[in-house]
């Protein structure tokens, strides 16, 4: 017995060692170890309990509501504020102006705004691997399409952001249309043949097809070696077999060709400045309503444009200026009056008529302000003859 | 060195590699190599110590102390490469204190834990008497060091020399099996991981604990005629000679079961074969066919069939025993290299490949993978003081 | 790989979302759940869906930037990424994943001859019979009562079993912290009824999440 205590001996420390050792070990568990399951249940707690870092759109909707119905208009409504703008959240903090604020500078507080060509290009830019319905560009030949000069060009100096396409209708809302396809949509590579000319070619829908009257005067007219239907009449493919068709007759988007700028090729297509273009009704050059087409619905192609023309002609706002020249003498009596009141020339003509009595006086400074051709606009030169 | 010599990703497959954005940094690094290394060692060691305490093989005798305390040098720096490589090494005792059983790894905790107090009694039993002596011979602070290394006991007559020698048995005994868990788990660890197409095998447990009874036998010859040459003292011939038969049988069943794998896999033609095909004969050409097999295995191989099956003189056959063993060692390291190193190359892909090279001073660098494998031996050099295990006589002669 | 019903179920909805829109199919909603009232109880009755559709992704990568920002990801790794597939006429493929997409792509890789070209988002799959749960050895990686693969950052020992236990190598090792880390599915953001950060930066709806109503799965389906 005695010669094996040193056996026993041993093996009761190591009894004792482990003893202390599994007390030692419930004291350092993690308290909320295995209440649910073989894990810490806390950590559930303090992942979840992690803050929110990028703003979702309702959030940036709450101040900038404004913006946002632009923004939801428009083909860039699936874009959420963060892809452009980053996470926001210390714009949204500074500004919530609570307790969390003060420790905010206005500089971290700035949205990041400028987007460079390379951030628009993360989308758009053509690759073979994106869907071929989805709008992608290659620099270089979108620019040599648009004729732009300059290749550093920035996309924003033609697109805006939030209105890229500056649509009429909210895109949920425009109208729907049979799907039109395009090579693009089955070929990767760029096709030279004209498909007809291809034997059992599957059949593809083109516009003059079902639009022939209207194709037929376009092709007439000089757009039509320059641009296709679907420039103007933008085509969102929805499934396979239908899509959104969006017009675009806003004099912003005919300005995005014909206005002159820097980094545009000054001399083709033909270009204007805007809006010294309309002259002295320069007052009237709202870039959101059609006013293009009222003067220059002849280079397009026939459209209904609701000017109310009968019995005018269609372009009867480019024409009436010459109408309303044939008075001389003080009696203006213009063929307008035969059915119009006489002040309708004022909803659109910034003067009274008829003139003030005391004109005589008076047009002297007007015509130093507005210049000699203001009163060109309704009189023929040979009325100011009369007395000068 | 060879390590330099390894090629990075992208060289083989080309512009169609591709490789997963979170592949570019292997995880397991070399001190995963080293670890299943050190424990290798540690198994074969303590099973070579135990094919004489529980088998009686009387041959082996004058190395069993020596095979018992390497295997406890090594143990105790098992863990140092491991914690090492712990991204929160100060939560290191989370594995004992919530172990996760459906882990291999988990395991890893309580068997060392349980492994480490064998080694330790065996060793404390096996040293027990020879403490006790030292004991009555000291004098002061090292008399009280004996004291309580001996746990204030100083009864030693035959009896307890029985019983002590039981003890051993039954320690040796029990220690085999925990020993080849202990190493068995990792080669375990990796046959289990269905994600990486080079360790996934069933085969992986048996082929890491035969190449650990070779590294094991290989580390014990290697250091045992190696010292005894520095000493200028004469080895035993008879244990030497067994164990390097041993090391020769054990060392083909270890290399027949690695290159077994391949040949499976290369026949079986399944979908990995296209990768693995480049990484065998791409990634680890210089590090696994012309090192791992080529030289360290096919030279040590023929080495040891001349010294087994030839008479020859003592002189060349112990030195060329010790030649195969050094062989032998680079060749399991060789072996842990490319398993842990290897499998990580490949992208889960299957597409491409990624590159490593552990950096010369970083945390887990070269330098600091070389004091981890040599620390072992000099403490190894020191526990020859505290349990000397070579008491062989001097002779004038070399070997 | 052997996750055989998440796989099946990823499969099925991107069959079913091909040219339709799979969120208004499967009777999506949005969760109203108070962040402070997280019981065992509650959680349980979430069953979270998120699914990807191959066919409208663009590579914009912008899902890519979200993550990153809302989850302070570190650099080279990635918690979501795209990868993008070609297959030339000669049916070899080459696939990509730039940075993880994260600046989108720069350029085709082909040449030309591409015959068909994609791409594919990936994140966590958050399996059921998730790899890496199994094989945590500290019990730092688990499932939650709602499904989600989650991480205790402040358990995990880094030892990197789980990293290379996943077939979908959607997890890595934050050398900064030095615990493992992946999507949680922005497990933060969802229970305030919002969506993971991902799935509200895309502008094409390629990734639609939501709680998973009802699965409906009839003899007359074609699948």
């Amino acid at each position: 017995m005695k010669d094996k205590l040193h056996i026993y001996t041993i093996f009761s420390v190591i009894i004792i060692v482990i003893v202390i050792a599994v007390l030692i070990g419930g004291i350092l568990t993690p308290k909320s170890f295995g209440d649910y399951g073989h894990y810490r249940w806390k950590s559930i707690a303090e992942i979840a309990s992690k803050e929110v870092i990028n703003q979702n759109v309702e959030v940036c909707q709450e101040c900038h509501n404004n913006l946002y119905l632009i923004h939801k208009k428009d083909a860039h409504y699936g874009v959420p504020c963060v892809d452009c703008h980053g996470p926001a959240d210390m714009h949204v903090k500074y500004y919530k102006s609570d307790s969390t604020s003060k420790a905010i500078t206005q500089d971290q507080a700035t949205l990041k705004k400028e987007y460079n060509l390379e951030g628009c290009l993360y989308c758009h830019r053509k690759l073979k691997a994106r869907p071929a319905d989805f709008p992608q560009i290659d620099v270089k030949e979108h620019y040599t399409f648009l004729n732009v000069i300059d290749s550093t060009t920035k996309c924003t100096e033609c697109h805006s952001p939030h209105e890229p396409i500056f649509l009429l209708t909210e895109v949920n809302h425009s109208r729907l249309h049979p799907i039109i396809s395009q090579c693009g949509d089955c070929h990767t590579e760029k096709v030279d043949n004209d498909y007809s000319k291809v034997p059992n070619h599957p059949k593809i829908f083109e516009c003059q097809d079902c639009h022939n009257e209207i194709y037929a005067d376009f092709e007439s007219k000089p757009h039509h070696n320059h641009i296709e239907c679907t420039s103007c009449h933008l085509f969102h493919k929805q499934n396979e077999t239908s899509g959104r068709m969006y017009k675009n007759g806003n004099a912003k988007f005919c300005l995005l060709c014909h206005e002159t700028k820097s980094f545009k090729n000054p001399d083709y297509p033909p270009k204007i400045f805007w809006p010294e273009h309309i002259g002295n009704l320069k007052y009237l050059a709202n870039i959101n309503q059609k006013i293009c087409l009222n003067c220059h619905v002849d280079k397009i192609h026939k459209m209904k444009l609701d000017l109310k023309a009968a019995p005018h002609t269609v372009n009867w706002i480019k024409e009436h200026g010459k109408l309303g020249l044939n008075a001389s003498g003080s009696d203006f009596n213009p063929t307008c009056n035969q059915c119009h009141e006489t002040n309708y020339c004022t909803n659109c003509h910034q003067v009274k008529i008829p003139h003030p009595n005391d004109w005589m006086e008076t047009h002297h400074s007007t015509v130093e302000k507005k210049g000699k051709k203001v009163c060109q606009n309704c009189h023929k030169p040979a009325f100011c003859a009369d007395c000068h | 060195m060879l390590l330099c010599w390894l090629r990075y990703g992208g060289e083989i497959m080309g512009p169609t590699s591709f490789l997963f954005p979170n592949e570019v940094h292997i995880t397991w690094t070399v001190m995963i190599v080293l670890y299943p290394y050190i424990t290798g060692m540690v198994a074969g060691a303590f099973i070579v110590s135990s094919f004489y305490h529980v088998f009686g093989m009387k041959q082996l005798k004058p190395i069993a102390r020596f095979a018992l305390v390497s295997s406890l040098a090594f143990l105790l720096f098992a863990t140092v490469p491991l914690l090492n490589h712990l991204g929160k090494a100060d939560r290191a005792l989370n594995i004992i204190l919530t172990p996760n059983f459906t882990s291999a790894m988990s395991g890893f905790g309580y068997i060392y834990m349980a492994y480490m107090v064998i080694v330790i009694l065996e060793v404390w039993f096996s040293y027990r008497s020879d403490f006790i002596k030292k004991y009555h011979n000291a004098k002061g602070t090292v008399k009280f060091i004996y004291k309580i290394l001996i746990l204030w006991n100083d009864n030693d007559n035959d009896n307890t020399k029985k019983y002590d020698h039981k003890m051993i048995i039954f320690l040796g005994g029990l220690g085999i099996p925990v020993a080849c868990v202990l190493h068995g788990y990792v080669g375990f660890l990796f046959g289990s991981i269905k994600a990486n197409l080079w360790w996934s095998t069933p085969l992986m447990f048996i082929i890491f604990i035969f190449s650990a009874i070779v590294s094991g036998l290989a580390v014990l010859l290697w250091l045992y005629i190696f010292v005894h040459w520095l000493r200028k003292t004469k080895v035993n011939q008879e244990s030497v000679d067994l164990m390097s038969k041993w090391l020769w049988g054990f060392m083909i069943i270890a290399v027949t079961l690695e290159l077994m794998e391949i040949l499976s896999i290369s026949y079986e033609r399944t979908e990995k074969w296209e990768i693995l095909s480049k990484l065998i004969f791409g990634e680890l050409r210089w590090s696994y066919l012309y090192l791992q097999i080529g030289l360290f295995s096919i030279g040590s191989f023929l080495i040891l069939s001349l010294t087994s099956l030839f008479k020859m003189k003592t002189q060349y056959k112990n030195f060329l025993i010790w030649l195969s063993s050094g062989m032998l060692l680079l060749q399991v390291l060789l072996m842990r290299w490319n398993v842990v190193i290897g499998g990580q190359l490949v992208s889960k892909s299957l597409r491409g490949f990624t590159g490593y090279f552990p950096g010369l001073f970083e945390k887990e660098g070269i330098l600091v993978g070389l004091i981890i494998l040599i620390v072992p031996f000099i403490l190894l050099r020191y526990f020859d003081k505290l349990f000397p295990f070579f008491d062989s006589q001097k002779i004038s002669e070399t070997k | 790989m052997e996750d055989i019903n998440r796989k099946k179920f990823i499969q099925l909805c991107m069959y079913t979302s091909a040219g339709l829109f799979a969120g208004y199919f499967f009777g999506f909603s949005k969760n109203e759940v108070d962040v402070t009232n997280l019981s065992f109880e509650n959680l349980e009755k979430f069953d979270w869906g998120y699914v990807i559709d191959t066919t409208r992704c663009i590579g914009c990568g912008a899902c890519v930037r979200a993550c990153k920002v809302e989850n302070e990801v570190k650099d080279t790794y990635f918690r979501t990424w795209v990868e993008r597939y070609e297959i030339n006429g000669k049916e070899v493929v080459r696939v990509d994943s730039p940075n993880g997409a994260l600046s989108s792509f720069s350029h085709d890789n082909f040449d030309s001859d591409i015959v068909k070209a994609f791409f594919v988002p990936k994140i966590c799959n958050h399996c059921y019979n998730s790899a890496c749960t199994q094989v945590c050895p500290v019990g730092a990686s688990y499932h939650s009562p709602d499904k989600v693969v989650l991480i205790d950052k402040d358990h995990c020992v880094g030892c990197g079993y789980c990293v290379q236990a996943c077939p979908y190598a959607c997890r890595y090792i934050d050398h900064e912290v030095g615990t493992a880390d992946k999507c949680t599915l922005c497990y933060h953001r969802i229970h305030q009824g919002l969506e993971p950060a991902c799935v509200d930066a895309c502008p094409r709806e390629v990734r639609i999440f939501g709680k998973y109503v009802r699965f409906c799965m009839n003899a007359d389906s074609e699948f």
